[in-house]
């Protein structure tokens, strides 16, 4: 996986769960737990923008490039 | 060629006039027509219900027509299902019984003037290689020919599910 979403890792660092995250940006838990697992296809710009809002940080706290060793 | 049901019908009426005409018997084509229609009620009635997804599936129904794919994902079992779930809530099927436990999902077209509709089984199961299959069946309520309805089902489908992972 060449981009790795950190979520949970800010969700930590805020204290915050999932479900706060949900109802602040009004994003089902569902789609946020598949963003989370890095399982999503795509993110939109408005999606990481209310995150980042609510998350009070940077896309680059969210969103991480590891190289992929298999390619 | 969304007009079977209602071409159907028609025939069913004609057929039935010219047997009545033929053999001046009014009961033989009322017995003949009794065993589809019957079949047809039958279905309907029992269609909103995953305890009969057996009956549906059954390879000797030969009165309905079953298409059967397979997907892939990487997203874990319980996830997918409410993923799933979700999709089905915010596309044109209508959700009609769910069993978490075996993580089976039944949902359906709904009938309107041209079909009775079809049922479609979602059904998640483990890979070994730690993917997720979903199998998806779309299945006639009564008609051994779909008129492509599964297939486009099935199409619909995968493309709500792909957009919904845009998030």
């Amino acid at each position: 996986m060449a981009i790795v979403v950190n979520l949970d890792v800010m969700l930590a660092k805020r204290k915050m769960l999932v479900k706060e995250l949900s109802t602040i940006v009004g994003i089902s838990v569902v789609n946020l737990s598949i963003l989370k697992q890095s399982k999503a296809k795509a993110i939109r710009f408005s999606t990481l923008e209310a995150i980042c809002a609510a998350l009070d940080c940077q896309p680059g706290d969210i969103l991480e490039f590891v190289e992929d060793p298999n390619s | 060629m969304n007009k079977a049901p209602l071409l159907f019908t028609l025939a069913i009426f004609v057929v039935y006039k010219l047997i009545r005409i033929y053999t001046g018997e009014s009961w033989l084509p009322l017995l003949i027509f009794t065993i589809p229609i019957g079949l047809l009620a039958f279905n309907l009635m029992i269609r909103k219900s995953l305890s009969y997804k057996s009956w549906f599936l059954n390879s000797l129904n030969f009165f309905l027509e079953r298409k059967f794919y397979n997907q892939k994902s990487e997203i874990s079992e319980d996830l997918l299902y409410d993923k799933i779930i979700e999709v089905i809530d915010n596309s044109e099927f209508q959700l009609l019984d769910t069993d978490k436990e075996s993580h089976s999902i039944l949902c359906g077209t709904v009938t309107n003037f041209w079909t009775w509709g079809e049922n479609i089984y979602i059904q998640i199961e483990p890979n070994e290689d730690e993917t997720v299959s979903i199998q998806f069946v779309s299945t006639t309520l009564f008609g051994g020919w779909s008129w492509k309805r599964n297939q486009n089902n099935y199409e619909s489908f995968i493309s709500s599910f792909e957009d919904s992972l845009t998030i």
